[in-house]
């Protein structure tokens, strides 16, 4: 999968392209934990490019959110497909994520 | 559509590529085919991670059916006893900071599919799946 990065006011936007499943969810894992252990507090991660996410992906978006608490920060989800809406809403994600349906939105308050 | 591979996890994508395939023949609908590919990542992670316990390989059968009813997925492997929807269901009420990691795989296969079943034939797991065709599985 495609993983790039971007800025935007202090908001640390990962944009990945492909599938989040057992294959490419470590590489992902790897580039957020860097991003966070390079400071990002605020973090936006857009699935307009991704086909679907299995629960490796969850599990990783999950770490991802309890480091970056941990540290307190803040992790959002932008422009899931309908397919990964669903599967949010089958784990529960989607309410223990904060998930929004546009990158715009997702940066609005953030 | 059948295909067979070897028990090793960067074959889950030639199994995708080939449903994909598939699924494009058949104007299956986005939403129907990443469900579907959604079945194959977590069943055949979990065949491949849990089902052997030596270092060969082993070879993991998937069949495909379409019918005026539905999808009917099957997917026979040679590894030692065992049924995934044994898994008991994660709590999905958890907060972050609550929730263990794992669960989740079964769970999403067992709500994206309509049944689901494990039986054991002699050496082999079977799991079948199904999913009935709605008019929005059609592109």
């Amino acid at each position: 999968m495609n993983i790039s990065t971007t800025t935007i006011e202090s908001v640390s936007v990962v944009r990945l392209e492909g599938n989040l499943d057992t294959n490419t969810s470590s590489d992902a894992q790897e580039s957020l934990n860097q991003l966070i252990d390079g400071g990002a507090s605020k973090v936006l991660v857009n699935f307009a490019a991704v086909d679907f996410v299995s629960s490796a992906g969850l599990r990783i978006l999950l770490a991802t959110a309890k480091k970056l608490s941990g540290a307190g920060g803040n992790l959002r989800i932008s422009n899931l497909n309908e397919t990964v809406t669903e599967v949010f809403e089958i784990s529960g994600f989607s309410t223990i994520l904060d998930v929004f349906a546009s990158e715009e939105e997702a940066l609005q308050g953030f | 559509m059948e295909v067979r591979v070897s028990n090793r996890l960067d074959e889950i994508d030639r199994v995708n590529a080939a449903f994909n395939e598939f699924a494009e023949r058949h104007a299956l609908s986005s939403k129907l085919r990443r469900k579907i590919n959604l079945v194959f990542d977590e069943l055949l992670n979990n065949i491949i991670t849990y089902a052997y316990e030596d270092e060969h390989e082993h070879l993991i059968d998937v069949d495909i059916r379409l019918s005026r009813a539905g999808l009917t997925v099957t997917i026979t492997d040679d590894g030692r006893p065992f049924n995934p929807f044994e898994t008991p269901a994660p709590d999905t009420a958890l907060s972050v900071e609550d929730r263990p990691m794992g669960g989740l795989g079964v769970h999403l296969v067992r709500n994206v599919m309509d049944r689901v079943a494990y039986e054991r034939d002699g050496e082999k797991n079977m799991v079948r799946l199904e999913k009935e065709i709605e008019s929005s599985h059609r592109a």
